[in-house]
């Protein structure tokens, strides 16, 4: 592997749910099982963090 | 399909048949969906053979000349085709996984969407070789010959290209992880390959992370953000609480400037 050292700048967003017991919940439950599949899909269709995050997003609606 | 003659002598090994194959050099070719395991193939001449989604895992196959074979769908995984000849062969969608690709020719081959995931490509020759969508998990390219190869949209996390050669090499749409090694001196961001967001979660405690690299832009940030805190409150939940850190990390790779 390289040895060579650079710089890397990123943005981290630690997310959490206001109550814990939404979390562990119903909504919980629905939203961890939705975002696992949007990301199975992703992989297996090969799509990448700056495509998803190009095209519009109503995840809400 | 090949008939049942050209199946009993290459399971006899690469002597009889290379043998059998001088003798009838017209001979068509085809063991396709053929199960080969457990047979010794070194040094065997399958040039031109038609190897469509043939089963060859875990056989030594090294110093075989399968220069224009078409094995479409092959599953080579763990196979040892170190030093042979795939000199624009076909090998999309074939199974690689593991497999022992050191100094192996593979100028001009076909290995669209093939997974090549921790496989060994050590000095391996891919000039003009298409690795569009292909699967390099973690694989190591060292010293590998990648000039004029198209790795459009392939995957490099753990990818070791130390010393590859990558001149004229197509990465758009690739994503690479912090602990691909690129060659000195190599910008990745200018062959247009780039980092994926990463999510990391701890399921238990209602808390997650996301890790959104350089390339996206503060819109891009908000409308995620938003996006994921509108659809928590769609799936009966309150709301988000959400904190951002920027980070400044030295990291094993080439400086970016």
């Amino acid at each position: 592997m390289s040895d060579r050292k650079g710089l890397l700048t990123r943005l981290v967003a630690r997310v959490k749910a206001l109550l814990p017991s939404d979390w562990r919940g119903k909504a919980g439950q629905r939203f961890r099982r939705t975002t696992s599949e949007i990301s199975k899909f992703a992989d297996e269709h090969n799509l990448h963090g700056r495509e998803l995050a190009d095209e519009p997003l109503h995840l809400g609606e | 399909m090949a008939n049942a003659n050209q199946r009993e002598i290459i399971k006899q090994g690469s002597t009889q048949w290379n043998a059998w194959r001088e003798k009838n050099p017209t001979a068509k070719i085809d063991f396709s969906g053929a199960d080969l395991r457990g047979t010794y193939l070194h040094k065997i001449n399958l040039h031109e053979a038609t190897l469509r989604n043939a089963n060859f895992e875990g056989v030594k196959l090294s110093s075989a000349d399968l220069s224009h074979a078409d094995l479409r769908g092959a599953k080579l995984n763990h196979a040892d085709l170190s030093w042979s000849d795939f000199s624009e062969a076909v090998l999309i969608r074939a199974q690689l996984k593991g497999a022992n690709l050191g100094q192996a020719k593979l100028p001009h081959a076909r290995l669209q969407e093939a997974d090549l995931s921790d496989a060994i490509l050590v000095g391996a020759d891919l000039s003009a070789a298409d690795l569009t969508k292909a699967k390099l998990v973690n694989s190591s390219l060292v010293e590998a010959d990648l000039s004029w190869a198209n790795l459009t949209n392939v995957d490099l996390s753990g990818t070791d290209l130390t010393q590859a050669k990558l001149k004229h090499v197509n990465l758009n749409g690739s994503s690479f992880s912090s602990r691909t090694a690129w060659p000195q001196n190599f910008d990745p961001f200018k062959h247009g390959a780039h980092k994926a967001a990463r999510f990391q979660k701890s399921a238990n405690h209602g808390d997650f992370s996301i890790t959104f690299d350089r390339e996206v832009s503060p819109d891009q940030v908000k409308r995620t953000l938003t996006a994921l805190g509108d659809f928590f409150r769609a799936c009966g939940g309150i709301g988000f609480e959400i904190d951002t850190e920027l980070q400044v990390l030295v990291v094993e790779e080439p400086t970016h400037v």
